[in-house]
């Protein structure tokens, strides 16, 4: 249910846009953010500009990572892409952030930087350089392999697990959504060449294209599958060992029995000692038949499963009615993927992309299938669009906040939430945008206190 | 009050089983294809009440006004409803609502997702009416539609509407579906929802427990276990000659719930002989949306 806002701390009023980070002019999109060491790092994608790979023509600048520390309010950046021979960038976007300890026991940030033509190759931040410098083994050593970007990256108890995602099929970003290793890898070294495959290759299903998100729980790992023919899968491990594979379980099939409506999962975050998954919409191939707007489930640590906001229905596991009384996307049919989340003081933040950015659902060739009516409804919402996307807030359970519906700012070409991060400074959101020169913006939104219970009229 | 049950399906989707089964619930009611939204007026339904789609709604009229389904029952009711051809259907409906006093109405009439306008009518008429979509594999509907249309031939009868029209494929199951979907898709999500025929026909003890309970029904043992048995509803066998339809003929035939093992064609099979077409893009799309490979 929509409640009151005592219970969801943000409004949109709370949020108030940082200066710009100091990225070149064809960077338009984020989709990796951290709060490590007092600083919020920042990293930053390059937009389809002007062909993609080896099209580009020398004009790609690639790739870069700033950090913006809010005591003095300021960027700086720390990390540019390498330009190859050619003139264009090796990165075309920081895909993942996450700090590990080194033998010594001190917290090293890493960043993975998906390759424009090439493999992806993780970073190191050099304290002493100040910046990030290449590490390990180009595609995390798994020998020739098509590993162009990692899904996210997650540390454990002295080990580190990622996932292959995207393909350039030798041409540079042809795919964001399947991999060449459908697996989960592990490392007690990120910096090292030694990545230990610890899931069977495609969860031993080959509609299983990639694993798009993977989470702790209680020592435990979860990963997420795409499946385009019958929905995402959502795996869990059994306790990690130190080293070497584990068994895992499924626990959701069938796009939470939901099926290919929800192929695959945009991320996960734990709150409340529970795992809360928020799917998605592929646009990759595009859906000329969509909308579907994604869902919201809970899988608690007994690997029960609660629908928080989505469609009803009759599952092997039970009635699953959500939670919030809210159906996909919060009852929003545009909402093509519960984007990223992020848990800040005591609630659960959720991100949408906005599908009408990119409406596949309006082939050029027309919707026969649908009636006149909803044909024009179509149409007319998606003109009307102008940088919409969804934040909500809530409880976790039936208690949400629809914090805005319209964007933060008035940036046309946003679309959606590419970063989320807590800190002690406030919840930081990036925006992400499309077109040329779209820019990436941060908001920062410092904790508004609910208001003082009214005096009763005397 | 419990509020009306709608089940959305083209023809050939389990609808008169499920129907029977849910209406064997103490708390509901199923009903005959009564095809009552298919016009505004009732006067207006003659162009769908031709022939048999009428003895479900005169069926229904004779069993819950006069208490039995007698030939002279049916001439009473065909009076009746004669006589309020002005009558909006709703209203009609409304007294059929009042007729069964505190139990819920099951519908499952498919006119209801071929007909444009019919489902807007219903929620017009009842904004609180619950939906449950019911899909089932395009090939095995496609096969049981054959089926059908050689049992209706065989009998001397015909078809009306766009089942007298040869069966093709997209048009008959990928059409309804979507009505049904872009319908649903503008109601409350506590509402409706979307239900595999095949699923519940499968593990009825698994899927009846839980349907109950979104209905806010008693889901105790002896109220699923009423469900078993469809062939208890007034509806579950043929109804006197002025009336004889109304439902499934193989249901009426055959009422008792038998074990089910789904048979799982491919949408790559090869269509029945008698089907017309192959299946589209969007047919296989929707069909894929719905759970089917």
């Amino acid at each position: 249910m929509l409640t009151t806002p005592e219970n969801a701390s943000l409004d949109k009023a709370s949020f108030k846009k940082l200066s710009p980070p100091p990225f070149n002019k064809t960077i338009q999109a984020s989709q990796a953010v951290i709060w490590h060491d007092g600083y919020v790092y920042l990293g930053a994608a390059r937009g389809p500009i002007r062909g993609r790979g080896g099209r580009a023509g020398g004009h790609d600048l690639g790739a870069e990572i700033a950090r913006y520390d809010p005591k003095s309010q300021t960027w700086q950046q720390v990390y540019k892409t390498p330009q190859e021979s050619d003139g264009n960038a090796r990165d075309r976007s920081i895909h993942a952030f996450v700090v590990q300890n080194d033998a010594a026991g001190k917290p090293v940030l890493y960043a993975a930087a998906s390759g424009l033509r090439g493999q992806v190759t993780l970073l190191r931040f050099d304290d002493a350089a100040d910046h990030f410098v290449d590490c390990g083994l180009p595609g995390l050593g798994q020998g020739g392999a098509d590993i162009a970007g990692l899904c996210n990256i997650c540390a454990h108890e002295g080990q580190v697990f990622t996932s292959p995602l995207g393909l350039n099929k030798g041409n540079g970003w042809a795919d964001d959504s399947e991999a060449a290793i459908a697996a989960v890898l592990a490392t007690t070294d990120p910096a090292g060449d030694s990545w230990d495959i610890i899931s069977a290759p495609n969860f031993d299903d080959a509609d299983n294209l990639s694993i798009s998100a993977l989470c702790v729980l209680n020592g435990k790992l979860y990963a997420a599958t795409l499946n385009r023919k019958s929905g995402f899968q959502l795996w869990r491990s059994d306790a990690l060992p130190a080293q070497g594979k584990t068994k895992w379980t499924k626990l959701l099939d069938r796009g939470g029995f939901r099926g290919p409506a929800s192929p695959f999962v945009a991320s996960m975050a734990v709150f409340d000692g529970a795992l809360y998954v928020g799917t998605g919409a592929r646009p990759q191939p595009k859906d000329p038949f969509g909308p579907h707007a994604a869902e919201l489930i809970r899988v608690n640590a007994d690997d029960s499963w609660d629908l928080i906001a989505g469609e009803n229905r009759l599952t092997p596991d039970g009635l699953k009615r959500p939670l919030s009384g809210q159906g996909p996307g919060f009852d929003d049919p545009f909402v093509q993927a519960f984007w990223r989340m992020a848990v800040h003081e005591g609630k659960l933040y959720v991100g949408g992309r906005d599908w009408r950015a990119a409406p596949t659902y309006l082939p050029r060739n027309g919707r026969s299938e649908l009636s006149p009516i909803t044909t024009e409804w179509l149409q007319l919402e998606t003109e009307g669009w102008s940088g919409d996307f969804g934040l909500w807030g809530g409880d976790g359970k039936a208690s949400w906040r629809c914090i805005t519906a319209t964007g933060l700012g008035d940036n046309p070409k946003q679309f959606g939430i590419g970063g989320m991060v807590s800190t002690p400074h406030g919840l930081f959101v990036v925006p992400t945008a499309s077109g040329a020169e779209a820019g990436v913006e941060v908001w920062q939104a410092a904790t508004t206190k609910p208001p003082m219970p009214r005096r009763p009229d005397l | 009050m419990i509020q009306p049950i709608f089940i959305l399906a083209p023809p050939r989707s389990f609808t008169s089983v499920v129907c029977g089964m849910m209406g064997q619930h103490p708390q509901l009611y199923g009903l005959p294809e009564v095809n009552l939204f298919a016009s505004e007026k009732v006067n207006g339904l003659q162009q769908w009440h031709g022939r048999r789609p009428r003895h479900g709604i005169l069926r229904a009229i004779a069993q819950l006004s006069e208490g039995a389904q007698s030939e002279e029952d049916v001439e009473i009711a065909t009076m009746w409803l004669d006589e309020h051809g002005e009558t909006k259907t709703g209203e009609i409906y409304k007294d059929l609502v009042a007729w069964v006093g505190e139990r819920g109405l099951v519908d499952k009439s498919p006119i209801y997702v071929l007909d444009e306008g019919a489902l807007d009518r219903i929620i017009d008429t009842f904004p609180l009416a619950r939906f449950i979509h019911m899909t089932r594999h395009p090939v095995s509907t496609a096969k049981s539609l054959v089926g059908l249309r050689a049992y209706i031939k065989k009998s001397g009868g015909g078809m009306a509407g766009a089942a007298s029209q040869e069966v093709d494929v997209n048009r008959f199951w990928l059409k309804p579906h979507v009505n049904a979907k872009e319908f649903l898709d503008s109601v409350p999500n506590d509402q409706w929802l979307r239900l595999r025929g095949e699923d519940l026909m499968t593990d009825p003890d698994l899927y009846l427990p839980q349907l109950c309970d979104w209905l806010g029904l008693r889901c105790d043992a002896e109220a699923i276990e009423a469900m078993k048995h469809p062939e208890n509803s007034p509806y579950a066998c043929f109804g006197p000659e002025n009336a004889k339809y109304g439902n499934d003929p193989g249901f009426m035939e055959k009422p008792v719930l038998r074990p089910y093992t789904a048979k799982t064609p491919s949408l790559d099979d090869r269509l029945p002989e008698g089907v017309t077409g192959e299946i589209s893009e969007a047919t296989r799309y929707y069909a894929t949306l719905f759970g089917y490979t």
